[in-house]
């Protein structure tokens, strides 16, 4: 069954777009609202993720750590909400690029206001694609959905402290995920 | 589970009155139940009576001091005479008691602007006193916590409302201008009508 897209005029900027059955977008394109602290949490700055650098993925760039608390079953704290358009409908497979740095780290993921999945992170040492979801305790499937031409939405929300994110793809060619530093997407021009 | 044309309930006469269970729990939340999409941790429960619908939700989530967004129950109402008005909510909130830590507190925002902490100082009883903290300082006597007043135009307004403390109890929620009576138990829940638009979850 495919996820409906979403109206055009529920969209504001950006829309990144997917060309040639890929998408690939780097976290840090959508600003943190400023440093967490408690203080600042009372002028509305609740996001506990941190921009950080030390560890970079391709070098370049920096990656957010979820610096707010374990939430083993609650997701919604820390969202971070990316619109895309897709030309080429068809089935995806989507695919976090993370890094673990506790014993077990992960994130939650949803896509079109549907329901929360928990992403298991799969590397500890290093970075890797994060690109199966947990359908029960231990239990893993690929993050695959079917995605119709339109405009469509992924959310990540923070899950495991210390769990690392440096980017998000959507493809339909598995074999992307062999390759860390594929190039950002476009932004749709309005 | 959010309705896709949830009610809106109507201002008439300077107030508008709603039941925190107009906002439905998609289920009853377990680990196992959390894989088929139940991550909502309110639980509706009625073993302490003095509730004034069919129910009152209890937050059953962690503490979660400077994180938002977590088990949000989303309202509509509409404001037919614009206006400022106070929010309150009807709450059962407990002190910090030897082995049971303090629950006091929730979150709560309008039309998906700032999240705002919410807090009771009045604990061990039904209460309608909520006010918003905008600064914590424990040497003072609660100087920080003012009413919660807000302008609103006419129109439909949402508010969303968000678990922060274990245990905090939650029953009816009260939005009136200053002097209407808003908190007589006997008032009827307000008038509502079908959301004409599809509402979305983010």
């Amino acid at each position: 069954m495919y996820l409906n897209s979403i109206h055009r005029d529920q969209v504001v900027n950006p829309i990144w777009q997917e060309e040639a059955g890929r998408l690939v977008v780097l976290v840090q394109t959508i600003p943190l609202p400023g440093v967490h602290s408690k203080d600042s949490s009372f002028k509305g700055i609740w996001n506990e993720w941190v921009a950080e650098s030390a560890s970079p993925c391709t070098g370049d760039n920096n990656y957010y750590r979820w610096g707010g608390p374990d939430l083993a079953w609650n997701p919604g704290a820390g969202l971070l909400s990316f619109r895309f358009h897709i030309s080429n409908a068809g089935q995806y497979q989507l695919g976090v690029l993370s890094r673990e740095t506790a014993e077990e780290g992960s994130c939650f993921v949803r896509i079109d206001g549907q329901q929360w999945w928990i992403l298991p992170g799969s590397g500890r040492e290093s970075w890797d694609w994060a690109r199966e979801r947990e359908t029960s305790p231990g239990q893993r499937e690929p993050f695959n959905m079917l995605l119709a031409e339109g405009f469509h939405e992924v959310v990540l929300s923070g899950r495991s402290h210390g769990f690392l994110i440096d980017r998000w793809m959507l493809t339909q060619n598995a074999s992307d995920f062999g390759l860390n530093s594929l190039p950002a997407s476009g932004v749709r021009p309005r | 589970m959010s309705h896709e044309h949830p009610p809106v309930f109507v201002e008439k006469n300077g107030r508008v009155l709603f039941d925190i269970a107009a906002s439905p729990l998609a289920g009853i939340f377990t680990p196992e139940a959390a894989y088929k999409g139940i991550w909502n941790e309110w639980s509706a429960e009625t073993e302490i009576a003095g509730y004034t619908g069919d129910c009152y939700y209890r937050w059953a989530g962690p503490d979660v001091k400077w994180n938002a967004g977590l088990g949000v129950l989303t309202y509509y109402f509409f404001i037919d005479e614009p206006g400022v008005y106070q929010i309150t909510m009807r709450t059962l909130s407990r002190d910090g008691e030897p082995g049971r830590p303090r629950a006091n507190g929730a979150f709560m925002r309008f039309n998906g602007q700032q999240w705002h902490k919410v807090k009771s100082k009045e604990h061990g009883e039904w209460s309608w006193n909520f006010m918003y903290e905008h600064y914590h300082d424990p040497s003072e006597l609660n100087p920080s916590r003012v009413p919660c007043l807000r302008h609103f135009d006419h129109g439909i307004h949402r508010m969303e409302i968000s678990g922060r403390q274990n245990g905090m109890i939650l029953d009816r929620v009260a939005i009136a201008q200053q002097g209407v009576e808003a908190h007589n138990l006997a008032l009827p829940v307000s008038d509502s009508f079908s959301h004409p638009e599809r509402t979305l979850p983010w």
